[in-house]
Order: structure tokens, then sequence, then C-alpha cells
């Protein structure tokens, strides 16, 4: 029927591999804009290959949304479809200052979430844990904990799309390490903030999340099971 | 209203910066160049320079310093009251925020393969395996299009612009295949602003790579 037909084109489908890595900030940002949406989730080459195949899309790539016709690839640009789909700019920054800052901060969140899949793949990571935290991890940290104080969320009081990568990035690292954040008491008092936000918590205590591994279970590193 | 001094601060190289010197010579605006020469040169400034995440390029407007490359072509298309240059509507605006994810990931891979000597004797396999394919992507995408996103000149198209010139100076033939992408260059190169500082000896003069890049381009 019509009106079955218009729930279903409301569904979105988010598509990535099953684990958290680079789709995560994106799946608590659908859950947070209510957005109601299919979360695929590949556990195989073979299932991607059949789904690309069958999406007919010219340049798939994963992840990718699906909003009816459309297809859009490119983690960023879903989330910006995703701000303007829900008639959420703010999400982008309030102000022009705080668009420009939220673009900065995307920068150094976007480096640090390489950095840490690079460690996460590294073979060497259990011995060269203590030097990546030293010379890589803590001095972003430390400067993302100073640039955070005072601040609500992480650009100041209005949550924004950066909140989304910057918790992924704190909840990866205080897996690989649980004292991560020690020392940096304002990216702890951001990180519960937004996990405190009903959306958020509602997601965080559903199955789908629970079981969902960080990365790959091949990678070298072994995060605690979810 | 006054016109707040700019000082971009870089290594005195094109290298990741460039796109935002092509940005500030087509919006207009005077600015000078602070120019890095040595590591320790700029671990001095790095010490002083008040901003949270200190960084090369940086620019500074007035008091303010910012650094990320992104954000500061976001401050001078605000600066300069281009917000066009975003995109003229919200799909553009999306369309361009995943063409330049693609940019960014194209940039940082054959970055990575310039800085990395041990690479270089495997470039065409490099190219087949890792360039080819996304510029196919590009070219496809660039169909019918005057530049990247459309009718109308995007930030992204600086990024674009950059990143297949430098391809193309890996490889002269980079773009033998892609005719689209070849017109969008065309049109980029013809923008005034554009073409006048190509022309210019800061353009001319100015070296692609740092000294310690040990890659030779093919001429």
């Amino acid at each position: 029927s019509d009106v079955y037909k218009r729930q279903m084109e409301d569904t979105v489908v988010l598509a990535y591999w099953h684990i958290q890595s680079f789709a995560e900030p994106l799946r608590m940002l659908l859950e947070y804009l209510h957005i109601k949406y299919e979360d695929k989730a590949f556990h195989t080459d073979e299932e991607w290959a059949a789904d690309k195949k069958a999406l007919n899309f010219p340049f798939p790539n994963l992840p990718y949304l699906k909003d009816g016709d459309k297809v859009l690839c490119e983690s960023e640009a879903i989330g910006y479809y995703l701000a303007f789909k829900a008639k959420r700019i703010d999400l982008f920054g309030t102000t022009e200052d705080e668009r420009v800052q939220a673009t900065m901060v995307r920068g150094v969140l976007a480096d640090f979430y390489r950095d840490i899949g690079q460690f996460v793949w590294n073979p060497n990571c259990a011995t060269d844990q203590p030097k990546v935290f030293e010379e890589k991890f803590n001095p972003r940290l430390k400067r993302l904990n100073d640039f955070a104080a005072g601040k609500k969320h992480i650009i100041g009081d209005n949550i924004n799309l950066v909140d989304f990568l910057l918790y992924q990035v704190l909840y990866t690292v205080r897996k690989i390490d649980a004292k991560a954040l020690d020392a940096y008491p304002n990216l702890q008092a951001i990180a519960q903030t937004f996990e405190n936000i009903p959306e958020i918590k509602a997601y965080h205590e559903s199955d789908r999340f629970k079981s969902r591994p960080i990365y790959d279970d091949e990678a070298p590193f072994k995060f605690p099971a979810p | 209203m006054a016109e707040a001094s700019i000082t971009l601060g870089y290594w005195g190289i094109q290298g990741l910066a460039e796109p935002i010197v092509k940005l500030l010579e087509y919006l207009g605006l005077k600015y000078q160049v602070k120019a890095y020469t040595s590591p320790e040169e700029w671990a001095a400034d790095k010490a002083t320079l008040n901003t949270p995440f200190p960084n090369l390029p940086y620019l500074k407007v007035g008091d303010k310093t910012l650094t990320e490359s992104e954000a500061i072509a976001y401050f001078l298309v605000f600066h300069a009251n281009r917000t066009d240059l975003f995109g003229a509507n919200n799909d553009e605006r999306v369309q361009a925020t995943a063409v330049r994810g693609v940019v960014s990931d194209v940039t940082r891979d054959f970055v990575a393969f310039i800085m990395d000597a041990s690479k270089h004797a495997e470039q065409d396999k490099y190219f087949e395996e890792k360039i080819h394919p996304r510029l196919a992507r590009l070219n496809a995408f660039a169909a019918g299009k005057k530049h990247i996103i459309g009718d109308n000149l995007n930030l992204v198209d600086f990024a674009l612009f950059h990143a297949l010139y430098i391809l193309g100076k890996m490889d002269s033939k980079v773009l033998d295949n892609y005719p689209n992408l070849q017109n969008i260059i065309n049109n980029f190169n013809a923008i005034p602003q554009i073409n006048a500082y190509h022309a210019s000896d800061a353009f001319k003069n100015k070296p692609l790579l740092p000294p310690t890049a040990a890659y030779k381009f093919r001429d």
C-alpha cells in the first residue's frame, strides 16, 4: 500500500562492515537525529560483493548511505547529508566562527582517528603502545583537553557534528587503554555529557551496539570482547 | 572596514598549502608569506603560536591564528563573503564534501608515496592500483561539468586542481584517459586570477616538494 511504501522510503540504509570504525559516528548520528535506518553490516567480502552488484552504483564504497534512489559515499558527506535531511544545520556550527572551529577540530580528529587505525593494524602494537601514546596520542589528547576547557561539547554549548567523531576517538582510545583519559578531565566530562544524551544512551544499551566489535577480529590489537 | 593583515605560514614550497595560496589569490586578498626554511625555525615559532593545534600551514589574521587547511579555507570564504564557494545549494555542499573526501585520500596517499623512496621503483604499478581507479571515478563525476561540482566554482576545485597538478608532474600521461578532468583543469587555469598567479614568479620559483623529498620527477 501507499502508506507502507512511504514508510519504507523513509528508512535509509547505512552500509558498512560489521565493525564500529568509520561508520560508528554515523550510526550515532542517525540515532540522535531519529532517522529510521537499516544498519546493514557485512561480515565477508562475498557479502559486500553481492551487495555491490545489487546496488548498481558506478563507484561503490563503504560506508554508503542509500536514501530512496540516492546513494552517497564518503563518511563526512554522509554526515552532512543527514544533518541537512534532519534540518539540523546547527550541527555544522551556530556561527561562522563555530563552523571554522569545527572544521579545524575535524582536521585534527581525522588525523587522530587514522593514527588509531594504524596502531590497531600495527603487528608490533603491543610493544609500540607506550611510544605511540607518548608521541602521537597524548600530545593530541592534551591539546584537545585544553581546547575543551569550560565547554559542554567540543565547540561550546551546542552539539556539533564533530562531537560524534570526537566521542568515537575517545571511546576507542579508552578501550585501548582504560586509563587513557585519566589526565584529561575536560575530555572525560565531554565524553560523559555525550554518553548521557538520551538517544546515545539508548543506542549504547542496544544489543546491536553491544555485539559490534570496534575493529576486525584479525587486527593485531586485541580489544576486549564486546 | 580596515583589512586585517593576513600571513600564511608554511615551508616555502607548494606542498600541501598551495590550494590555500591559490584561494587567497583568487579572492584578491592581500597576504604575506612566512616561509620556514628549517624545522628549528618552525619549532621556535610553534612554541609561541597562540592557537590550540599549532601546525603548518597556519593563517594569522590580525591577532588570531588558525590551523588545519580546510578550516583556513572556510575562514577565508567567510572573510571574503564568498559562501557560494561551499556550494550553491545543499546538494552541491554534500557533493563537494564527498569529492573532498576522495581528493584528501588520494592526496594523502601519493604524498606518502613521494616521501617513501623505497616505493618509487614501483610507480607504474602504484598508479594503476591506487591512482587510476580514483581518477576514473572523478572523471565520471566530472562529465558535462565546467568545474568539479558544476557551473559554479567550489572550494574543492582548488584541492582537486593541485592534486591533479602534482600527479601530472609525476606522470605527464596521467590524465590522458580522463578528458573531463582535463577540461576541469583548463577551466580552472583560465580563471583570470589563477592564470595571473601561475604566470607570476612567486608561483614559478616555488619548489613543489620539500628538499628532503627524494622523489625524482620524470621529465
